[in-house]
C-alpha cells in the first residue's frame, strides 16, 4: 500500500513539473540559437557556430531579437527563417511530409526493440511447470565427484 | 624516404594479402606449418607498416614540403609535439595510422593466442589481415600520403617544394588533440580482433564460449579507448571551440558514439552467455554491429558524405568503404546463416523477472539508442536522395530522441545489477529496491521544493540517486557479509570482494561513473551566458561573479599572433584568481581561433570567451558562460576508465580456468613455437 | 640507401615468414590440435555453474534473496551442475572403452605384424591363396605381388 502512494506521489510530482517546463517556453535568442543552423557554413546551431565574428551568426542573431522584440511566437519567428534561408535553417527538420519519419522511425524502432524483448522473453520461457518440479535425484556417484570439486574451489 | 614508405606500403600489403591466403589454406588443410607462415605474415605486417610511419614521420619532423602531405598538414615553426601528431591530422596520414594500430592488435593478438587457440588461429589471421589488406591499399592506391608535389610546366612535370607548409589546423592545436585521435583510433580498430575471433568460431563450429572467454579483454580494451576517445573530443570541443559546450551532435561525434554504444550492449549480453549459455545468435549479431559500425564511422568521417566540423575534406575513398562494408555484411550474414545450427541456446529463461531479462532490455535500449542517432545522423543523406532537399538534423533532434532513452538506460544501470539470475521473486525485490526507492523519493521530493527546474534535469537526479544508492548497496551489503562471515574489518572486506569479482564489481564501478556523467549533462540545462564590452578597468557582474579587465595585451610568436584580455574574478569581495582568454591568428594556416579560458569547480565551470572587438567603441567582447557540473562529466569519465582497468584484472574463476589443462598446450606446443 | 636498407628489411621478413613453409618437419602436419576437448569444455562449464552457487550462497547470506528463491536456484544449478559431472564421467568412460579398443587394435597389429603374412588373396573372388601364385587357385584371375606397406 506504502509503495503505491508512493507512486501516485512520484507521478503527480513528475506531471507538475512537465506542466511547469511546458508553460516557461517563450522565445530567446538563446533558445531560437539552439534551434537554428547558423547559415555561414559551419553546420551548427547558432549557439555553436565557433566561426569567429562570424557576420552571418550576427546578422541571424540581429533578426532573432528583432523578432521577438516584434512580440512574435516562436513558430512565427522559425517560420520567418525557413522563408529567408529555406529548411536547412532547422536544426531539426519539420514534422510534416517525409521528413516526419526522422522523428517517428526511432520511435518505432524502440517499440519494435520492445517487443521483439517481449515475444524473445515469453518464447524462452520455460514452462512453468517443468520449472516448479522438483529436480530430478541425483545419481550418488556423480553428486561424490561433484561435491569434491565443488570443495576445491570453494573460497570465503 | 617517400620512395621508402611506398615500398614499404607494397611489402606490408603483399604480407597482408598472403595472411589472409595462407591462413585460409592452413586452416583448411589443418597444417601446422602453414599457419606458422600465416602467422609470421602478421608480425612482418606490422613491421613493414611500421616503417612506413617511421618514414611518414621522417619527413614532417625534417619540414619536408616536397611532400604532399607534409606541405598540406605541417609547417617549420609547428612546435614538435604537434608535429609528430600531423601523422593523424589529414587524411592519408590518418588511414596510415589507423593501418598501423590494426597491424598492432593483429600482431599481439596472434602473440599472445597463437598458443592456446590453436584451431581459430588460422582464420583469426586471415580475418585480421583481410581487413589489413583493405586498409593498406586504400593507403596505397588511394590516398598515399608518400606523394610528391610537382608543378605542371612547359617543359612537363617537374618537383616542387614550397617554402613553407600550410600548417596544422589551428582548433587541433591543442593538448588534447595529441592524445584523442589516437585514443579514438585505437578503440575503433581495435574491435577487428573480437569480431575475428568470431567469425573464426563460426568457420570452425566452436561455438561455445571459449571465443567470448578469449575476447573479453580485447573488447574491454578498445571500449575503454573509444570511451576515452569520445570523451576527450568532447573535452577538446569544450576547450577550443569556444561555445561553451562539449557535446553537439555532430556527425562525426555520433559516428564515434555508435559502436561505443553496440559494444556496451556487447559486453553486457556475453555475460548471459557466459554464466547461462544464452543469447549465442545474439552475441555474434552484436560484434558484427560492433566491428560495421567501426568500419561505418570510419567512412563517415572521411567520405565526405556528411557535413561536419570533424570531417576529413572530401575524397574518392567513400565508394571502396562501401564496398567494403558490404563485404563485411555478407560474409557475416552468411557464416551466421550457415552455422545457426551450433548455436541453440542451452538453457530457458527461468523468470520475466531475472538478471537475463535484464540484460535483454539493456541490449534493447542499447540498440535503439543506436538507431536512433544512426538514422539521425543518415538521415539527411536519405532526405536529400529522396526529397531531394538539404535538411539538417541537429541537436534539438538528438536531445529529444537521445534524453529519454539515455534516462531509461540510467534507471537500468542501477536496477539491473540487483535483480538475480534466473529468477527474482517479489520478495527479493522488495530487500534490494526499498532503500534506493525511498532515498531517490526523498531526493526527487527536495529539489522540487528546493525549486529545480525542468523535468528531465529533475528526472536525471532522481535517478542518478536511486542508482548510487543501488550500487553502493551493493558494496555495503557485500562487505558487510564478508566481515560476519570471515570476520574481515571493513577495508579488507570491501578489497577481497571486489577481487573475487572484479568484474562485476568493476562494472559497478562503472556505472557509478555513468551516474556522474549523467550529473554532469544535467548541468547542461542550468548553463548561463552573459556578453559584455570591456576595457582597462570595466567591471562586469555575472551572477555571483565580479568580472575586472586588469589588461588587454596582444604578442606574437613564431606559430601564431594573438590577443589577450587579463580578468580577474572576485566572489563576495573574495579574489578567485586571474583568467586569460586569448585569440589568436595562426601564420601559417592564417586562421584566427579563440583560446578560451576555464576556471573549473566542482559546482560550475566559469568559462571565458575573448570574442572579439565592438566595431563602434573599440572595447572587447567578452563572453563568460557558467556552466554547472560540467566537471563531473571528466571526474565520471575517469571513474568509468578506472572501473574498467578494475574489470579486466582476472577474477577467481578465471584463474581456476586458466589451470585447466588445454591439450594444445603441452606436446606439440613446444617444439611449433613462432 | 634508405631504399636499400627497407628493401634489406622486407627480404628478410619474407625469409621470416616462409621459412616454416620450407621447414621438413613432418610432424606438425594435418594435426591442428583440439583447443577444447569435451572434458574441459564440461569442467569450464561447470566451474561457471559453481560459482553462480557460490554467488547465490553469498547474496543469500547478505540478505538479497529470498528464502524460497534462494531454495529453488540452488536446486536448480545443482541439477544444472550434476548433469554436467555425469556428461564428463560418460566423457570419460568412452575415453577409456575408446583406449581399451586402440590398446586391443595395437596388440592386434603387431601381431599380425611377426610373420609378414603374404598377402595372395584374389581381387576378383577374394579367395586367400595360401602359397605364392602369380594366379588365383580358385577362378584364375591374375594377381598382382603384394607390396610391402610402409
Amino acid at each position: 500500500m506504502r509503495s503505491r502512494k508512493l507512486a501516485v506521489l512520484l507521478l503527480s510530482a513528475l506531471l507538475v513539473s512537465a506542466a511547469v517546463v511546458a508553460a516557461s517556453s517563450k522565445p530567446t535568442v538563446k533558445s531560437l540559437g539552439d534551434a537554428l543552423i547558423c547559415q555561414c557554413g559551419c553546420n551548427q546551431t547558432v549557439n555553436e557556430c565557433n566561426h569567429l565574428e562570424c557576420p552571418v551568426r550576427s546578422q541571424m542573431r540581429a533578426m532573432m531579437a528583432k523578432e521577438i522584440a516584434a512580440g512574435k511566437g516562436e513558430t512565427a519567428i522559425l517560420q520567418d527563417f525557413v522563408l529567408k534561408y529555406g529548411v536547412k535553417v532547422l536544426a531539426s527538420p519539420p514534422t510534416q511530409g517525409f521528413n516526419i519519419t526522422v522523428w517517428i522511425l526511432p520511435g518505432i524502432g524502440l517499440l519494435l526493440g520492445l517487443g521483439f524483448v517481449v515475444f524473445i522473453v515469453k518464447h524462452w520461457r520455460r514452462p512453468p511447470a517443468a520449472a516448479a518440479a522438483a529436480p530430478a535425484p541425483i545419481d550418488p556417484k556423480v553428486l561424490e565427484a561433484m561435491e569434491e570439486e565443488m570443495k576445491k574451489v570453494a573460497h570465503p | 624516404m617517400n620512395q621508402v614508405g611506398s615500398v614499404a606500403l607494397v611489402a606490408a600489403l603483399a604480407f597482408a594479402v598472403y595472411g589472409v591466403v595462407a591462413g585460409a589454406v592452413g586452416g583448411y588443410l589443418r597444417s601446422l606449418k602453414t599457419v606458422r607462415s600465416a602467422e609470421r605474415a602478421t608480425l612482418a605486417f606490422f613491421v613493414m607498416i611500421t616503417v612506413a610511419v617511421v618514414a611518414l614521420e621522417f619527413l614532417i619532423l625534417k619540414d619536408d614540403f616536397h611532400s604532399a602531405y607534409v606541405a598540406a598538414h605541417s609547417n617549420s615553426a609547428l612546435p614538435i609535439y604537434y608535429k609528430i601528431a600531423v601523422l593523424w591530422a589529414g587524411q592519408e596520414g590518418s588511414l596510415l595510422f589507423w593501418t598501423w594500430l590494426l597491424s598492432i592488435y593483429g600482431g599481439l593478438a596472434v602473440l599472445l593466442n597463437h598458443r592456446k587457440n590453436r584451431q581459430l588461429m588460422p582464420y583469426v589471421v586471415s580475418i585480421l589481415m583481410a581487413t589489413g589488406t583493405f586498409f593498406a591499399s586504400i593507403t596505397y592506391f588511394v590516398a598515399n600520403p608518400f606523394e610528391q608535389l610537382s608543378l605542371v610546366t612547359p617543359q612537363g612535370m617537374t618537383a616542387f617544394s614550397p617554402a613553407d607548409g600550410n600548417g596544422l589546423n589551428p582548433s587541433l592545436q591543442y593538448h588534447s588533440m595529441v592524445i584523442h585521435p589516437p585514443m579514438l583510433y585505437l578503440g575503433y580498430v581495435g574491435f577487428v580482433v573480437p569480431f575475428a575471433f568470431a567469425m573464426a568460431a563460426l568457420i570452425t563450429r566452436q561455438l561455445g564460449d571459449n571465443w567470448i572467454r578469449v575476447t573479453r579483454r580485447w573488447t574491454m580494451v578498445p571500449w575503454m579507448f573509444l570511451g576515452c576517445g569520445i570523451l576527450l573530443g568532447a573535452n577538446w570541443a569544450y576547450y577550443v571551440l569556444g561555445w561553451g559546450g562539449y557535446w553537439g551532435w555532430d556527425p562525426v561525434e555520433n559516428a564515434s558514439l555508435l559502436p561505443w554504444l553496440a559494444g556496451t550492449a556487447f559486453l553486457h549480453s556475453v555475460m548471459v552467455q557466459e554464466k547461462r549459455g544464452m543469447l549465442k545468435v545474439w552475441n555474434i549479431v552484436l560484434i558484427i554491429v560492433t566491428f560495421f559500425l567501426c568500419i561505418f564511422g570510419t567512412f563517415l568521417t572521411r567520405s565526405g558524405i556528411v557535413s561536419s566540423v570533424h570531417a576529413f575534406a572530401q575524397s574518392n575513398i567513400g565508394p571502396f568503404f562501401a564496398v567494403f562494408m558490404a563485404l563485411i555484411v555478407f560474409f557475416s550474414l552468411t557464416l551466421l546463416f550457415l552455422r545457426l545450427d551450433y548455436l541453440k541456446s542451452e538453457n530457458k529463461l527461468d523468470s520475466v523477472v531475472s538478471r537475463e531479462s535484464g540484460f535483454l532490455f539493456n541490449n534493447w535500449i542499447l540498440l535503439a539508442a543506436v538507431f536512433a542517432v544512426l538514422w539521425g545522423t543518415i538521415f539527411p543523406i536519405i532526405s536529400k536522395a529522396i526529397e531531394s532537399e538539404t535538411i539538417t538534423v541537429g541537436p534539438p533532434f538528438f536531445n529529444k530522441v537521445a534524453v529519454p532513452i539515455g534516462l531509461l538506460l540510467l534507471f537500468l544501470t542501477g536496477a539491473g545489477p540487483l535483480l538475480a539470475w534466473r529468477k527474482t521473486s517479489f520478495q527479493s525485490l522488495k530487500r534490494n529496491f526499498t532503500l534506493p526507492v525511498i532515498l531517490a523519493a526523498a531526493t526527487g521530493i527536495g529539489t522540487l521544493a528546493g525549486g529545480i527546474r525542468g523535468l528531465y534535469p529533475w528526472m536525471t537526479f532522481v535517478l542518478c540517486v536511486f542508482v548510487a544508492v543501488c550500487i553502493l548497496q551493493e558494496f555495503y551489503k557485500g562487505a558487510r557479509t564478508r566481515m560476519r562471515i570471515a570476520g574481515e574489518n571493513f577495508f579488507r572486506a570491501i578489497y577481497n570482494l571486489t577481487m573475487r569479482n572484479t568484474r562485476r564489481y568493476g562494472g559497478y564501478i562503472i556505472h557509478l561513473g555513468i551516474v556522474l556523467l549523467f550529473i554532469g549533462f544535467a548541468g547542461l540545462a542550468f548553463k548561463s551566458e552573459t556578453k559584455g564590452l570591456m576595457q582597462q578597468g570595466d567591471l562586469l557582474q555575472v551572477k555571483d561573479y565580479l568580472f575586472r579587465c586588469q589588461e588587454l595585451t596582444s604578442g606574437q610568436n613564431p606559430n601564431y599572433e594573438y590577443e589577450r584580455a587579463v580578468l580577474t574574478i572576485t566572489k563576495d569581495g573574495q579574489a578567485l584568481g586571474t583568467v586569460h582568454p586569448e585569440r589568436r591568428f595562426y601564420l601559417a594556416s592564417q586562421q584566427p581561433i579563440s583560446h578560451v579560458a576555464i576556471r573549473p569547480s566542482l559546482k560550475e565551470d566559469i568559462y571565458v570567451v575573448l570574442a572579439g572587438q565592438d566595431q563602434d567603441t573599440g572595447k572587447a567582447v567578452i563572453e563568460v558562460f557558467i556552466n554547472p557540473l560540467v566537471s563531473w562529466v571528466w571526474i565520471g569519465g575517469f571513474i568509468v576508465f578506472l572501473g574498467t582497468l578494475l574489470a579486466m584484472v582476472p577474477s577467481r574463476v578465471e584463474r581456476e580456468m586458466a589451470e585447466i589443462k588445454r591439450p594444445s598446450e603441452t606436446a606439440v606446443e613446444e617444439k611449433h613455437a613462432l | 640507401m634508405e631504399l636499400g636498407i627497407t628493401f634489406l628489411i622486407a627480404g628478410s621478413l619474407a625469409l621470416f615468414v616462409m621459412l616454416p613453409l620450407l621447414s621438413r618437419d613432418q610432424e606438425g602436419q594435418g594435426v591442428l590440435p583440439v583447443d577444447v576437448t569435451p572434458t574441459a569444455d564440461l569442467k569450464r562449464r561447470r566451474l561457471v555453474v559453481y560459482e553462480n552457487l557460490q554467488d547465490l550462497e553469498f547474496e543469500y547470506k547478505a540478505g538479497k534473496i529470498a528464502p524460497e528463491d534462494y531454495e529453488a536456484l540452488r536446486n536448480n544449478y545443482r541439477a544444472e551442475a550434476a548433469g554436467l559431472m555425469a556428461a564428463s564421467l560418460e566423457v570419460e568412460r568412452a575415453d577409456a572403452g575408446e583406449a581399451l579398443i586402440e590398446r586391443e587394435v595395437a596388440a592386434r597389429r603387431a601381431e599380425r605384424r611377426q610373420p609378414p603374412a603374404p598377402d595372395y588373396r584374389c581381387p576378383k573372388c577374394g579367395f586367400e591363396n595360401p602359397l605364392p601364385v602369380k594366379f588365383c587357385g580358385e577362378c584364375g584371375a591374375a594377381l598382382r605381388p603384394a607390396k610391402k606397406k610402409g
